[in-house]
């Protein structure tokens, strides 16, 4: 009997300890704090994911990942890493998203068409530098696929493991999209960038830029490449 | 708190730069904390910056971030800049900035936005400022259409925009980037100049941190985020687009972010400029000081390009446009520009290129343009004056349409012009604030579904206005004659929403907890594009009356929306005066309307006397509205009616008459949903009432599904149907059906009021009788404890409401044996229902039947007569004699006193139970076995063996286990009964008293002393057998 009346919950998770998957169960199983620590752990991670792709408010997206998440439950297959249920979750979310709100009626195809060519401007981002003004243009620019494949990488740093259950593709598959990834990036930013030394210095140090980058969108600090 | 939170919290105070992404971490707590709420129902820390609580981000430009907040000490929402400082070391041009603003927030002027407050956080400045709802000049000014828009208008807007300036200029305030992008057009039209100083003082910053850096950060404005938009469409400009904004004249830049990364990376200037480079004074372009004479020249190039839709000079880069400038290169105005010679001269001054030739002040110039505005031929200023003053209110309406031509656009406007705008950025912050203060657990919830509800009613609202004015002056589908019905239905409408907003600002516990009820009950504004209705109903009232007609619906409105709100005792006198009014005129139409609002008042609220009263004035109203064809108050006033049978008298015809009445008055109107589910929804209730819960349950469903049809319906309304329909499933004993519907109706509860609401108690408190039902009584009790922490901490310790979930305590206690505690419970409950409720109120009879059984229960049937008695003699004072209650009180009293031996007072009972009760075979079958003691007591043998043998007959039709109670009673009385018969206890019934014993030790502890006396019976009579 599941209760209608939010009651206190005396719980005795261990904010440190307990897995991702742990908590994940203990939520589903209707304790709230467990969701609490497991909101905690991930809001961050959801919103960075969302926020350079939407031209709206992320959180509301953040908050359907969440929710089927929960709904989806039996679909977190034994063994499976929640994180890379969460962010396949995510990632249909995203693709539902991007499908409903800028081409009605119309098929998109995430492998073929770039943010750039669906939304004029992304949400918030506001860049200092041109460097890395550079590279978030220049990822929004590529295919919505070999964007995510790239922050999936860079930012969140999974492995190719992870992300083949997050995209649903054989590794050897993401292996060489994110090479193409790479690619695509650097031509979208070639294109964009009229200066060859900015472009030179965005490239070659593709690695610490986007480090840099996603600390941007956590809104820290950008350190000095 | 996990300890990613932690660590942004870090990351916020520990003194670092702050961040330089608009949308940074500010915003994403305070997107974190709302995702957080919604999932969980318990919000997360409030983020704050000073006094100011941050409610959430409205938009990011080059110049930092913009919130919408909430300040604590002035009550009232705010809009926050929190300013982006450059790289840590503009301490000085933070210092100089922060000056400014305290200076500027000493300046209060109708067309500057005000200041209130400057500070630092965390390293940067933040300025507090008015939240104003509108749009910017810019966009105003792209949303019209060439020719159309008044040269006169736009004049009017930025002679006040140049006031503002003025009046900063008087306080030694110079502006430094004046442009349409920085002035904010009110929604009532009211222009406004924001951003002073912000320029030089962003750029001073990037100057002293930055200077290495081939800085292309010009600056861009925030108005843009500052202008209210929704949250949703908040999205800002991003940076780039702003910069590339201030460099390049090609005016489709802006859109095309890539292009302006290009420009962006590409500019060569170096220096640093102040401001936005199409709009600015030479002397600026060469970086020299900025004082008010440049603010003159910027609001001159705005002017200009505003008028002649092209900007005075032009070039492509920094340089060619000081040229253009020096050389006073002003292209010629495009032919058959109706702007006044004058106008353009006054202009040209303005824009000198040597300061000393420019008018000394703005006043001057502003009294130039002023006079050449009176003195140009009215002729010239014509083009489009049809939308006249009203184009005020084209921002708040129109993004950039092509509609700015309507004729219609300013018809809200016109509308609201009694009563002023309803629903302003004030107001909204004025009932926020309210909703705060009430400290309500559950004032949060509420506040978001009644901000959004009213936001979407009242844009329908205008909407609608809108479509009505152009049926008639721009399609002409429609007469002028219907037009005025259209806007006299809207406006009585109007009036409505403008009451509740009025009463919603006033903190006032009982306001919010009714709020959401109140706005889902809004005039329906569907009925004001009824075109059939409205065409056949009543004629607009005479010219010489129409002034009190609408005195009298706004007096109306407000009856309704007080008494809503819950404060029916101020509102009866009000109500009364509205009766009287309207009695006075001969427009019959709105004295049926004043008699229904009173009767409507009356039978909702009124006591027993006043409800009668109501239902009088309901039917002289019904007379009135049906002979002055006021088709769409009849369906109201008959349904009205059925909710004044289902309350006060469920189980007459004239109930059921009413709602077939109520039904083809609906159906007359081709059944518009607006009244068929409101039709369907007191219908069920009477049936419900009257016990006939099959029927019920069909009209219930019925209206749920009307009311799916519906995409707009408020959950809030879903929720109360659905609570409505398990309730009735409850009684037909569809318990999982039922369980369902209360799932759901506290879903769509907590969803809409959050889930500390009352009526989420409301909904528990049935749920709890679910239980009862199925016999979870631990489940049952459990749920009722919960409600009852819940309402004590929600209505207080001696609320009437706590007092009925004490009796349902009590209830459970009782069947569950626990006889003391029940005794309790119920003498708790019956106390506050002394305190609540008269002496003769139905109410505290029911507390006294719960103890009258409470005391059967203990065997002390003395005190449980007395309990019955008391029910008795209320309930005769309430009901009519053959109400059902007073069968079922007479039958309890004819059964105790059986146990009394009090045999005729028990059979003079009994003869009445019999006869309201009697055609129930359940029943029938109970009140024989009753009777059958009652002669078994009397020494009636012969007639007692076969009254029981009968009474037994009927509970062989029922289950079970259903009243088990009453069938081992029966059982025994047989047993004994035939014994007596035959003198001696025979086969059939020491059988009859063995499965009496099995149900009494089955029954528990109150069936203790029962079982006991069977026993022993079958010890000494059937051991022999």
């Amino acid at each position: 009997m599941s209760n209608p009346i939010p009651v206190e919950v005396c719980s005795t998770i261990n904010d440190m300890e307990a897995s991702d998957s742990e908590l994940f169960e203990q939520w589903c199983n209707g304790d709230a704090k467990a969701g609490q620590v497991l909101f905690g752990r991930y809001y961050d991670v959801l919103d960075r994911f969302f926020i350079n792709k939407i031209s709206s408010d992320p959180g509301d997206l953040v908050q359907e990942t969440l929710i089927a998440c929960v709904k989806g439950r039996d679909r977190l297959q034994q063994g499976r890493q929640f994180r890379s249920y969460l962010f396949a979750i995510a990632y249909n979310i995203l693709n539902d998203h991007l499908r409903k709100t800028y081409r009605r009626g119309e098929q998109i195809d995430v492998d073929q068409i770039s943010l750039r060519d669906l939304s004029d401007s992304p949400s918030t981002l506001v860049s200092r530098r041109r460097e890395q003004r550079l590279l978030l243009e220049g990822l929004r620019n590529i295919p919505i696929a070999y964007q995510v494949i790239l922050e999936l990488h860079y930012w969140e740093k999974l492995a190719v493991r992870e992300m083949s259950e997050i995209l649903d593709l054989p590794s050897g598959t993401v292996k060489s999209r994110l090479r193409r990834a790479r690619e695509l990036l650097s031509e979208a930013m070639t294109r964009l960038a009229q200066s060859p030394e900015l472009l030179r210095t965005t490239l070659t140090r593709l690695d610490d830029w986007a480090e840099s980058c996603r600390r941007l969108l956590d809104g820290e600090e950008p350190g000095q490449p | 708190m996990s300890d990613n939170d932690n660590r942004d919290s870090d990351n916020l105070s520990g003194g670092k730069a702050a961040s330089p992404v608009a949308g940074g971490s500010l915003s994403r707590q305070l997107r974190k904390a709302r995702v957080y709420e919604s999932i969980f129902g318990v919000g997360l820390q409030a983020v704050t910056i000073g006094r100011f609580t941050l409610l959430e981000h409205i938009g990011s430009g080059g110049m930092g971030e913009v919130y919408a907040a909430y300040d604590e000490h002035l009550d009232r929402k705010v809009a926050i800049k929190l300013v982006r400082s450059g790289l840590g070391t503009s301490a000085r041009a933070d210092e100089r900035l922060l000056r400014e603003a305290q200076t500027l927030a000493q300046l209060s002027h109708p067309n500057v936005i005000q200041i209130y407050d400057a500070g630092t956080y965390q390293d940067r400045v933040f300025i507090a400022m008015e939240f104003v709802r509108g749009t910017t000049l810019e966009k105003w000014l792209d949303a019209r259409e060439s020719g159309q828009v008044t040269a006169r208008e736009i004049l009017r807007l930025f002679i006040g925009a140049g006031r503002g300036l003025e009046a900063a200029h008087n306080a030694d305030l110079v502006h430094r980037d004046f442009k349409p992008a920085n002035v904010l057009v009110e929604q009532d039209g009211r222009p406004r100049v924001a951003d002073f100083g912000l320029a030089r003082a962003m750029a001073s910053a990037e100057q002293e941190s930055d200077s290495a850096r081939d800085s292309s950060e010009l600056l861009s404005p925030l108005s843009n985020d500052l202008a209210g938009q929704s949250p949703g469409r908040a999205a800002a400009e991003p940076e780039l687009s702003t910069t590339a904004d201030t460099l390049s004249m090609e005016s489709d830049l802006s859109s095309a972010p890539a292009q302006a990364l290009k420009a962006a990376v590409n500019l060569t200037t170096r220096g640093h400029i102040l401001g936005t480079p199409r709009y600015m004074a030479p002397e600026q372009l060469y970086g020299h000081i900025a004082d008010s004479r440049s603010d003159q020249f910027s609001f001159c190039v705005a002017l200009y390009e505003a008028l002649y839709r092209t900007l005075p000079f032009v070039g492509d880069t920094v340089e060619q446009l000081r040229q253009s400038i020096e050389q006073s290169h002003i292209a010629e105005p495009p032919r058959g520009s109706a702007i006044p010679n004058t106008v353009r001269k006054t202009l040209l001054r303005g824009l000198e290129p040597d300061p000393e030739r420019r008018f000394a002040t703005m006043g001057q110039l502003l009294d130039a343009l002023e006079q050449a505005m009176r003195r140009g031929h009215r002729a010239l200023w014509t083009l489009a004056l049809v939308a006249g003053v009203s184009l005020a209110a084209v921002g708040a309406l129109y993004d950039r349409s092509d509609e700015s031509t309507d004729p219609c656009i300013g018809a809200t406007w016109a509308l609201d012009a009694d009563h002023g705008q309803p629903w302003t950025s004030e107001r909204r912050a004025a009932i926020r604030s309210a909703f705060d203060h009430v400290r309500l657990p559950y004032a949060a919830a509420t506040w978001r579904t009644v901000d959004s509800q009213l936001d979407q009613y009242d844009r329908t609202w205008q909407r609608d206005v809108v479509q009505a004015c152009r049926d008639t002056r721009v399609h002409h589908v429609q007469s002028p004659g219907l037009l005025d019905r259209r806007m006299i239905c809207l406006r009585t409408a109007r009036q409505g929403f403008v009451a509740l907003t009025i009463e919603l600002q006033k903190p006032d516990s009982r306001a919010v907890e009714r709020a959401v009820a109140g706005t889902v009950d809004l005039p329906k504004l569907a009925a004001c594009s009824d075109i059939e209705t409205l065409r056949y109903g009543p004629a607009p009232p005479d010219e010489e009356f129409a002034e009190q007609v609408a005195t009298i619906r706004r007096g109306l409105a407000r009856v309704r929306t007080l008494a809503l709100l819950g404060r029916f005792d101020e509102t009866l006198s009000l109500a009364r005066e509205q009766r009287v009014a309207a009695g006075k005129l001969p427009y019959r139409a709105v004295y049926a309307e004043a008699l229904t609002a009173l009767g409507r008042l009356l039978i909702y609220y009124g006591n027993r006397s006043q409800v009668q009263e109501g239902e009088d004035l309901l039917l002289e109203a019904r007379d009135i509205a049906i002979g002055e064809r006021h088709d769409e108050l009849v369906p109201e006033i008959w349904n009205l009616l059925v909710v004044s049978a289902w309350r006060n008298h469920p189980a007459t015809d004239r109930g059921r008459e009413w709602s077939r009445q109520a039904l083809a008055s609906i159906r007359r109107l081709r059944d518009p949903p607006r009244h068929r589910i409101e039709a369907l929804r007191q219908q069920g209730l009477l049936y419900y009432k009257d016990g006939r819960f099959a029927l019920a349950a069909q009209l219930q469903h019925q209206a749920l599904a009307a009311l799916d049809s519906q995409p707009d319906a408020s959950s809030f309304i879903r929720a109360a149907h659905l609570h409505d329909l398990a309730n009735t499933l409850l009684r037909l004993n569809q318990l999982d059906e039922a369980h369902e519907r209360y799932q759901r109706a506290l879903d769509l509860y907590s969803a809409t009021v959050g889930p500390d609401h009352p009526y989420l108690a409301d909904v528990c408190f049935d749920l709890a009788m679910l239980y009862v039902a199925r016999g979870q009584l631990d489940e049952a009790r459990d749920m009722l404890d919960q409600v009852l922490h819940r309402q004590r901490r929600q209505l207080g310790p001696e609320h009437s409401v706590v007092g009925r979930t004490l009796l349902e305590l009590a209830e459970i206690e009782r069947r569950q044996g626990h006889l003391d505690r029940a005794h309790q419970l119920a003498m708790r409950g019956l106390q506050i229902y002394q305190r609540e409720y008269s002496k003769d109120h139905s109410k505290r009879a029911f507390a006294h039947t719960r103890l009258g059984a409470i005391a059967y229960d203990r065997g002390d049937h003395a005190q449980a007569l007395a309990e019955y008695e008391k029910v008795l003699a209320i309930e005769r004072a309430n009901k009519p004699g053959d109400h059902i209650d007073i069968g079922y009180i007479q039958a309890n009293i004819a059964e105790v006193a059986t146990g009394l031996g009090r045999h005729d007072k028990a059979s003079a009972s009994l003869d009445v139970a019999q006869s309201i009760l009697g055609k129930d075979p359940v029943l029938m079958a109970f009140l024989r076995s009753v009777r059958g003691r009652i002669m078994l007591g009397q020494g009636r043998v012969a007639d007692a063996v076969n009254e029981l043998e009968t009474a037994e007959k009927g509970f062989g039709q029922i289950p079970e286990g259903s009243m088990p109670g009453n069938r081992a009673n029966l059982y025994w009385a047989l047993a004994r009964a035939i014994t007596a018969r035959d003198g001696r206890a025979g086969r059939r019934a020491c059988d009859l008293a063995t499965k009496a014993v099995g149900i009494f030790e089955r029954q528990g502890p109150s069936a203790r002393g029962a079982a006991s006396a069977v026993q022993s019976w079958l010890r000494s009579s059937c051991n022999s057998n």
